[in-house]
């Protein structure tokens, strides 16, 4: 073992194997402190990003929920491929990391409202507004930070985010753009109908997806008017990720849906999302950069 | 290959299957860095305790910004040196006593190395330990001089330096060592 690259070698295939006990031992304590600070941060924070958006019904996981009510409370209804698809956007969305979601009424061809979520990086993005007016507000619960950027002014807050902030942000979000027409099993009316739309001129409307419709009377608002609803999705070939919603509506069976809103889904990387945080709230060169700028922490 | 961001979100929801399945990836490797650094498999395998409880009990502050090994490495390197710094009278600074560990069976305890692996962790015992730390790092951590420098907070010739110094003296203590 004289020569460097005999050394060089040899310290490489070093290795050493942990015995079972250690294994143990060291799980054993790991799981136990674990458990002590997923408490604690939950404690602290109150609500996870990815929670808070199930909430504001907004993305990924009311989506899941009502996938799974869909699959099962309406499963009577259902054809097996439909049942089979329906299963299938439900295990495509559970896997969603980050999603972007743009959200448009009628003959609009700037959305009303953005939004982007990263469950990795702990950080939501809406933006409200359009041109110079705009508004970007950014959730970082992994800094609790809450940043707004005013474009009109070119001016940022930053403040740090609260559990009552959260709470609130729950609250004024709920009637927001939804993702999904239901995120509690209850709600379901029983005579609801899910279909799969063999309507080509429908169907193709987005390449590379199938459309799928629920059709439901929805007596909630007001227990005089039973106001129809429709909420078709198309999801994609082969990942089944619905890529584009659409939310319709009618007074009375005889009258013709009317189109309410459109929801168009991508599902950027985590670098995406963070450049384009980048870009609202300032660049930061640094490579570790994650979430928010750290000049505003 | 681990998808990392996926397993650390898991963590955060409190999932012990990706703690268990982090801690199977690298424990080997952290444990064969520790006891490299340290000259003894039992104080190394309570830094790779340390290490992991710590990493469990902190989840919920982490944010990775490199990969995870590059992280728990951190950590490892971070431990030994908090464990030189606080016990110094318990452990042995092996490189003040010269040959006194090469020569004999030494201190060492880590019966699970072979006995050229024993040989050769008992000459890095010999080395300062920035230098045996930076040549453990590179050769057993996979990490390059670039990370080391990044990690340690040093000039990228500074790593360079102590990686080439460390290997020098490390031949020469082999080199001594075989011709006795």
């Amino acid at each position: 073992m004289s020569s460097a690259d005999n050394i060089e070698r040899a310290i490489a295939e070093l290795n050493l194997t942990t015995r079972a006990e250690t294994d143990k031992r060291i799980l054993d304590d790991s799981y136990a402190a674990l458990g002590k600070a997923v408490h604690k941060h939950q404690q602290m924070t109150g609500i996870s990003i990815w929670s808070m958006i199930t909430r504001t019904r907004f993305t990924v996981p009311a989506g899941i929920a009502a996938m799974i009510l869909l699959a099962f409370s309406l499963f009577i209804n259902f054809r097996d491929d439909v049942a089979v698809n329906a299963e299938k956007i439900y295990g495509a969305l559970s896997r969603v990391e980050n999603i972007h979601i743009s959200t448009y009424r009628p003959g609009q061809t700037s959305p009303d409202q953005q939004v982007w979520a990263s469950e990795t990086l702990g950080v939501k993005l809406l933006k409200t507004g359009l041109g110079n007016r705009a508004q970007y507000t950014l959730w970082d619960t992994e800094n609790r930070i809450k940043m707004v950027k005013f474009l009109s002014s070119n001016s940022i807050q930053t403040e740090p985010i609260t559990k009552l902030m959260l709470t609130e942000l729950e609250k004024s979000a709920a009637d927001s753009a939804d993702m999904v027409p239901f995120s509690d099993r209850d709600d379901i009316p029983q005579e609801a109908q899910w279909i799969r739309i063999d309507d080509k001129e429908v169907s193709s409307a987005v390449p590379g997806t199938k459309a799928y419709e629920l059709d439901w009377i929805d007596k909630s608002t007001d227990s005089q008017l039973a106001l129809h609803k429709k909420w078709r999705v198309f999801a994609e070939d082969h990942t089944s990720l619905p890529k584009r919603i659409e939310w319709y509506s009618k007074a009375g069976p005889e009258d013709d849906y009317g189109f309410e809103k459109f929801l168009v889904i991508t599902y950027p990387s985590e670098d995406e999302i963070q450049d384009i945080i980048r870009d609202v709230f300032g660049r930061q060169d640094d490579p570790g950069f994650i979430g928010t700028p750290e000049a505003y922490r | 290959m681990l998808n990392e961001k996926r397993l650390i979100w898991e963590l955060k929801q409190g999932s012990n299957d990706a703690l268990r399945r982090i801690y199977m990836e690298y424990k080997d490797n952290l444990l064969t860095i520790a006891a490299s650094m340290l000259h003894d498999t039992h104080t190394a395998e309570d830094v790779l305790h340390d290490v992991f409880v710590s990493f469990a009990g902190s989840i919920g502050n982490i944010q990775l910004r490199g990969s995870l090994k590059s992280y728990l490495t951190a950590s490892v390197v971070n431990r030994v040196r908090d464990m030189y710094r606080k016990k110094k009278h318990h452990l042995v600074e092996l490189e003040e006593v010269g040959q006194l560990a090469s020569d004999s069976d030494g201190p060492i305890r880590s019966s699970e190395f072979s006995e050229d692996a024993e040989r050769l962790t008992g000459a890095l015992a010999q080395l300062p330990l920035e230098q045996r730390e930076t040549i453990v790092l590179h050769l057993n951590g996979g990490m390059k001089f670039k990370e080391i420098a990044r990690m340690q907070k040093i000039p990228l010739s500074t790593v360079q330096g102590r990686y080439r110094y460390g290997l020098e003296k490390l031949r020469t203590i082999l080199k001594e060592r075989a011709k006795k």
